[in-house]
């Protein structure tokens, strides 16, 4: 169970904001994306809510800029950014198991965890994006068994690399994707070296995850699955000889904030009515995998799309959030269009409301087992990160679930001391 | 002997900056011997090109190269990489991001090999990475992002292409186009070392002038006791806010005349 005061806080990075239209309500340059500026700002803003990480997706593959701008810059690069301009702040970048080379990858992140004082942590993703695999030479991507036996494969190789490098004893790997003998010789971080997250919600994340994950970025929308799947993690961790404590289930957790619940969601619907047509129809359809947009709004979502038995194997997206959203949308299919309007976090729970209202959701899945933590995906970057630092930050305080200094600097060392209720 | 001599790059060991990294106030020491050494620019990790040199501790050179470049706000900055393990696409969006977070004072220095790790099965040509990741620079023009507000256009988008590059069997098959703009410098300075065939480099890097005095020279990092008055060095003399000169200016390169076309 979580102790007291070890509330779990990270901030989702996404372009200007997690609200599409974030760079038209704000006064800020579109080029603010690409300067060192601009992210260190957001860290030491961060930094001051004594927010425990930042963190940043991946997708090396360009999307429409004009439906989304958002990774203009390599994660671990723009961490770099963040990490110069701050001292504790925790520092999660997303890096495919699949397009990336392993010893490439632990020597470049161990060297970053190094430089930053012992802060970064790796999400490891398997990438299941078909606009990525074209610019790897690959005609597609592999199906989800080989992709996460493969990923369990690099996890496993880049650990031992990071032990080599602080032992000096050789690597002998002779894997099924990979093989490699030696050691890397990148000299070990203040926490030894990174922090593994996972975020995939299928079976095969899941199992990934309870063997060597020490954090979970999960897919949720309402408490009681959110509580099941906690559970699952945290008992299969436990057959690997691990403790439930070792790692740490984070969902997102988007966020909306105004000083009365009709401000916040004035703010809401003017976000909403600046996003590209038809944005959260699209975001629904890839998380359903069906095309929508010739539905009646006034009419339920067809069954056949939600009762589609989905193949593991072969069925591209994430099966996190599929599972998530299907059960989420038969609870609330009276027409589409209603469906739509509470689809706001585009697949994550969202609160549009008070700080107080904020609070009490995180409060609530916080000690009732449903989450040791979040990464809040808000609405407008700085302005929304401010008032999250200002103003939900302190009642959390208040109420006893968040902490009130940084207990270590590493970050490793923070969440093992958030995990023994120090 | 009249030539005009070259602005002069300075090469940090792999050893220094791993040393200076894992020790607090390192890469401010660091930065200090660098400016001693009177170059306009710094190359790291180049040892990996290097048989002799290539196997002692070392950082990833993209991961060190913000902390130093921040350290040194009116330097330029190579970093060194190889097709030994990495791949054309994630080496381009990098040093990319790096031109762009360091304010245009990047470059890349491209080797044959990297003699620090192990090969893999698949060997790939030098050239070919090279051209890959300058073709891969060159897809999204940085004036194309417009940001106009009221009509919600980000970019125009007509002005990003695809590379569509196909090296044939054993060759590199790359789509593009790259998740990064094109930077203030037009795109990043790219060198290739001395042992390298690449045409299309802006510059020849090599430990020594040779012969031919293609190669542009390198010059040893001063010892740290040879370093005088640290304290006068690393106080901020300079006005960072006017003096926002790329590495291409540091160099006198020319801005690629193909981007943004």
């Amino acid at each position: 169970m979580s102790a007291d005061a070890g509330l779990i806080l990270g901030v989702n990075l996404q372009g200007f904001g997690q609200r599409p239209a974030a760079w038209r309500t704000q006064d800020v340059e579109p080029t603010d994306l690409l300067t060192a500026e601009f992210w260190g700002d957001i860290g030491r803003i961060a930094e001051r809510g004594l927010l425990d990480m930042v963190f940043f997706a991946d997708h090396p593959a360009l999307g429409d800029p004009n439906v989304r701008a958002y990774g203009l810059l390599e994660p671990f690069v723009a961490l770099g950014a963040i990490a110069d301009a701050t001292t504790h702040l925790g520092l999660v970048g997303t890096a495919s198991t699949t397009y990336n080379d392993p010893v490439d990858l632990a020597e470049r992140l161990l060297s970053l965890d190094t430089v930053s004082g012992g802060r970064v942590a790796w999400n490891a993703v398997t990438t299941y994006d078909r606009s990525v695999s074209a610019n790897f030479g690959v005609a597609t991507n592999p199906e989800r068994p080989e992709r996460y036996a493969r990923a369990g494969e690099v996890v496993d190789l880049v650990q031992a690399l990071w032990r080599s490098a602080a032992t000096g004893v050789p690597v002998d790997h002779h894997g099924e994707f990979t093989e490699f003998a030696g050691a890397i010789s990148v000299p070990p971080s203040a926490q030894g070296h990174p922090v593994v997250f996972q975020a995939g919600g299928s079976p095969h994340g899941r199992d990934l995850a309870a063997r060597v994950a020490e954090g979970v970025f999960a897919v949720e929308l309402t408490p009681e699955p959110a509580r099941e799947h906690y559970r699952a993690v945290k008992q299969a961790a436990e057959t690997y000889g691990r403790r439930a404590a070792d790692v740490a289930i984070v969902p997102g957790l988007s966020l909306v904030l105004g000083s009365t619940e009709a401000e916040a969601q004035r703010r809401f619907d003017e976000l909403e009515a600046l996003a590209p047509d038809g944005y959260s129809l699209r975001a629904l359809g890839t998380h359903l995998d069906a095309d929508l947009t010739d539905l009646d709004p006034e009419a339920p979502i067809p069954a056949p799309i939600l009762d589609r038995e989905v193949d593991p194997v072969t069925y591209g997206p994430s099966l996190g959030y599929h599972e998530t959203v299907v059960r989420w949308v038969r609870s609330h299919n009276t027409s589409l269009r209603e469906v739509l309007r509470g689809f706001g976090g585009y697949g994550a729970r969202i609160v549009v409301g008070t700080p107080e209202q904020a609070a009490d959701t995180i409060e609530e899945w916080y000690r009732t087992g449903a989450a040791d933590g979040f990464n809040l995906m808000i609405d407008e970057f700085p302005r929304g990160l401010e008032t999250v630092v200002d103003e939900l930050v302190p009642i959390l305080q208040r109420r006893g679930v968040f902490h009130r200094a940084y207990e270590d600097v590493t970050l490793r060392g923070r969440l093992g001391a958030r995990a023994r209720g120090l | 002997m009249t030539e005009t001599p070259a602005p002069t790059i300075v090469t940090v060991p792999d050893a220094d900056l791993a040393a200076a990294a894992a020790r607090p106030g390192g890469i401010a020491r660091l930065a200090d011997r660098i400016r001693a050494s009177g170059a306009v620019a710094v190359a790291i990790g180049t040892d990996r090109f290097d048989l002799e040199r290539g196997r002692g501790h070392r950082l990833d050179p993209t991961a060190a190269a913000l902390a130093l470049g921040r350290a040194l706000p009116t330097h330029g900055l190579l970093v060194a990489a190889a097709p030994t393990r990495e791949h054309p696409y994630n080496v381009a969006r990098r040093v990319l991001s790096l031109d762009h977070v360091l304010d245009a004072r990047v470059g890349l220095v491209v080797g044959a090999r990297d003699h620090g790790l192990p090969v893999t099965a698949e060997q790939h040509d030098v050239a070919e990475f090279a051209e890959v990741v300058r073709g891969l620079w060159r897809t999204w023009p940085l004036d194309s992002i417009v940001g106009d507000r009221e009509a919600g256009r980000f970019a125009d988008t007509k002005r990003i292409r695809p590379l569509d590059h196909d090296g044939g069997p054993g060759g590199y098959r790359v789509r593009g186009p790259l998740t990064t703009p094109s930077s203030r410098q037009g795109e990043p300075v790219l060198a290739v070392w001395h042992d390298v065939a690449y045409e299309g480099a802006d510059l020849v890097l090599g430990a020594h002038r040779d012969d031919t005095g293609v190669a542009h020279p390198l010059i040893p990092l001063p010892a740290a006791a040879d370093v005088s008055e640290p304290s006068r060095a690393s106080s901020p003399t300079t006005d960072t806010a006017t003096d926002r000169r790329t590495l291409r200016d540091l160099l006198g390169l020319p801005v690629p005349a193909t981007v943004g076309a």
